[in-house]
């Protein structure tokens, strides 16, 4: 109990950094799984929620009125984003991955380079709204109260994904799409709009990550690249397609960056690889693989 | 199985990228003399042609912003003259990379044929510069970084007129030691060689017995969540931490540090960057109140030479001059001085054999001199971030002594 309470926060922290890491990467993975477009601008859609937050929330402090403005905008901004990224590549989905993967790489400089150019150059940060930039005490220690929000935002927009795309009819079509899209197709529906209907919800979603890291990460050229990055490995742990799997990667990496750091600190940045390379040595169908195999 | 590939080819692709952005946005603008006033004549003509290496592009522009404001707003003062020759400014982008900071050393001491340089913000841009101005036998003249190798191994013709990477830590070191209130001091710094070089600065002064702990965090950007490391710096006790952060992570670090309550209990200096400049100070908000720094400029620096240049500075840019803004008009300052007193050609060993006669110069940051590894001498400030009537400032506490 004593080492508890000195170290909840590293297990908080863990944990709210996992789930932002899990909006990112479920987006990412079922943009994968579904239209065979692996998304490197995916990072780029997470910069723009950051910034976003900085412009219309505010940076010093920020009010409850102007952060749910700069979370619809997201929304809205992350929707018609994936709906311009979604035809732009439909062209190169005959291609092949490596000309996507530079598709979308081209398309994250411009996109990153471009918010450097409307925002400036200078690093910045974003408020959290209202009280939620106190802190509390929790076990005799001050904790930010807006982690506690993140957490508990987080575990609601996860609930909701795996709700959506397990038990709605919905969230059949988008599986089914994954898995058989010709047999799909046959059944008369048009699977062009669920594609990009799916990749609209997924960009917002990793548009919205961004923002509701703004508090904790700020908004400065870098972020989205180091998101991109910690979202692949997630993905590679927690098995490709899988929202369960997704959540236990995000939730292994968090956890792993935060105690990482606490228990041995020159090797913090090599755990998160380390954990990448154990699972594809030893599982490499990831922890928790999807159901119905989405290899092709 | 084809799939799983491509998302490995994906994880390298992105760290590729993560590790590449900004360098890349740098090397593509690598040409700018776009404000240089060509006339093409060497110094035989009486112009003396002056290259301005700083980062316009990628994680430092920010730096290399202030700096070429300093040394711009100087040249109009002085009817963009040094030493009564036109100058003719020649000014390259370094980037953000060493290989980018590298390409430009080799552009201005070799292709563009300048007779000084000045500038650079970056470390390893000066060490690969060292040689390379040794070489081709050019003054060059640091404006930003204090990289210890060139102490160690000083060039003839390379001064930082910055300061030496282990000054704020050394003479902070030196204060905190007397003042049994500081309690011990736990030691924070990004993981490259100017956290590392800083942090040495303050282990040769202070006393290891006080010493709480010591850990490096991925710099860059590569560190967004600093709860961790807070967590350590707490379960350690310490009453001081001593942090060397930049750019972006300085404003996270000092934003969490205040989160985390840590600001309640723990004295939180830094080397001098911690709090710099307003966009910064806006950005951190309430967590930058009563956050120290030990620094080698501040604007409020009682001198005349600083109380003109801070007020002409305001005017022009609207925002007070950081310490990388005044770095660069003492640069000014010391060409001017020192091109003034040469007789007969204006040429590469006539401005070094000048600096190397000139003595001491008042500039903004009052006496300065050059010692025998060419590094300049000059007095150290303890600031502390204040409320004041004007908005929240960095404000001088103390004088923290010569380097």
């Amino acid at each position: 109990m004593g080492w508890f309470s000195t170290n909840y926060a590293l297990l908080l922290n863990g944990v709210a950094m996992g789930l932002l890491l899990f909006m990112m990467a479920v987006g990412l993975t079922v943009i994968f799984g579904m239209l065979d477009i692996l998304n490197l601008a995916h990072g780029a859609f997470f910069m723009v929620g950051a910034y976003l937050g900085y412009r219309i929330a505010g940076e010093a402090t920020a009010t409850w009125g102007s952060f749910a403005l700069a979370l619809v905008t997201c929304i809205a901004v992350g929707a018609v984003i994936g709906v311009a990224f979604m035809l732009m590549t439909r062209p190169l989905v005959a291609r092949g991955h490596m000309d996507q993967a530079l598709l979308t790489l081209g398309l994250a400089l411009v996109v990153s380079q471009l918010l450097l150019v409307v925002f400036g150059k200078d690093d910045h940060a974003v408020a959290a709204p209202g009280r939620l930039s106190q802190s509390v005490s929790l076990f005799g220690s001050a904790y930010p109260a807006y982690r506690l929000a993140v957490i508990v935002l987080g575990l609601v927009v996860a609930a909701g994904v795996w709700l959506i795309l397990e038990k709605t009819s919905a969230g059949a079509i988008v599986r089914a799409t994954v898995s058989d899209r010709p047999m799909v197709e046959a059944c008369g529906i048009d699977v062009r709009t669920v594609m990009t209907a799916t990749f609209a919800g997924a960009s917002a979603l990793a548009v919205v990550a961004g923002l509701l890291a703004g508090p904790i990460q700020g908004a400065s050229s870098g972020i989205g690249d180091n998101t991109l990055l910690l979202a692949l490995v997630v993905i590679v742990i927690g098995g490709l397609g899988s929202v369960a799997g997704t959540l236990l990667g995000a939730m292994i990496i968090g956890l792993m960056q935060s105690v990482g750091v606490m228990v041995a600190p020159e090797l913090a940045s090599f755990l998160t690889f380390g954990a990448m390379v154990l699972v594809l040595a030893f599982r490499p169908q990831g922890l928790i693989p999807a159901r119905v195999p989405v290899s092709r | 199985m084809e799939k799983r590939r491509t998302i490995i080819m994906g994880v390298a692709g992105a760290l590729a990228l993560a590790l590449s952005t900004s360098a890349c946005g740098s090397s593509l603008k690598a040409s700018g003399s776009g404000d240089s006033a060509t006339t093409g004549g060497g110094s035989a003509s009486g112009s003396v042609k002056i290259g301005e290496l700083v980062a316009l592009s990628g994680a430092y522009a920010v730096v290399g912003k202030d700096m070429r404001n300093g040394f711009g707003l100087y040249l109009e003062q002085h009817g963009n003259k040094l030493g009564g020759h036109k100058v003719d400014l020649d000014v390259v982008d370094e980037g953000s990379s060493a290989q980018s900071g590298a390409a430009g050393d080799t552009r201005l001491a070799q292709q563009d044929k300048v007779d000084a340089i000045v500038g650079i913000v970056s470390g390893p841009t000066a060490a690969a510069g060292r040689n390379i101005f040794d070489a081709a036998k050019v003054p060059a003249l640091l404006g930003n970084t204090g990289s210890v190798v060139l102490g160690k191994d000083p060039s003839p013709w390379v001064w930082r007129a910055s300061y030496d990477n282990g000054d704020p830590g050394r003479l902070l070191a030196a204060h905190l030691a007397k003042d049994a209130s500081a309690g011990s001091v736990y030691l924070m710094g990004a993981d490259y060689s100017g956290g590392h070089e800083t942090m040495a600065g303050f282990k040769q002064k202070f006393p290891k017995a006080r010493i709480a702990g010591e850990v490096y965090n991925p710099p860059f950007g590569q560190t967004t969540d600093f709860s961790p490391y807070l967590s350590k710096i707490k379960a350690s006790g310490a009453g001081s931490v001593f942090v060397f952060e930049p750019g972006a992570d300085a404003i996270q670090f000092v934003k969490q540090f205040h989160q985390f309550g840590l600001d309640k209990t723990v004295k939180l200096y830094g080397a001098g960057f911690l709090t710099q400049g307003q966009p910064t100070l806006k950005a951190q908000g309430a967590g930058a109140l009563g956050v120290y720094n030990s620094t080698r400029y501040n604007w409020d620096i009682k001198n005349s030479v600083n109380e003109a240049f801070v007020k002409a500075y305001e005017a022009k840019y609207k925002t007070l001059p950081t310490v990388y803004a005044a770095t660069m008009y003492d640069i000014a300052i010391i060409l001017d001085k020192a091109i003034g007193t040469i007789q007969g050609d204006v040429n590469r060993a006539s401005i070094k054999k000048a600096i190397n006669d000139m003595g001491s110069v008042q500039g903004v940051r009052g006496t300065l001199s050059f010692n025998k590894t060419n590094t300049i001498e000059q007095e150290f400030y303890l600031t502390q971030v204040k409320k004041t009537a004007d908005g929240v400032r960095n404000v001088i506490v103390e004088k923290l002594g010569r380097s």
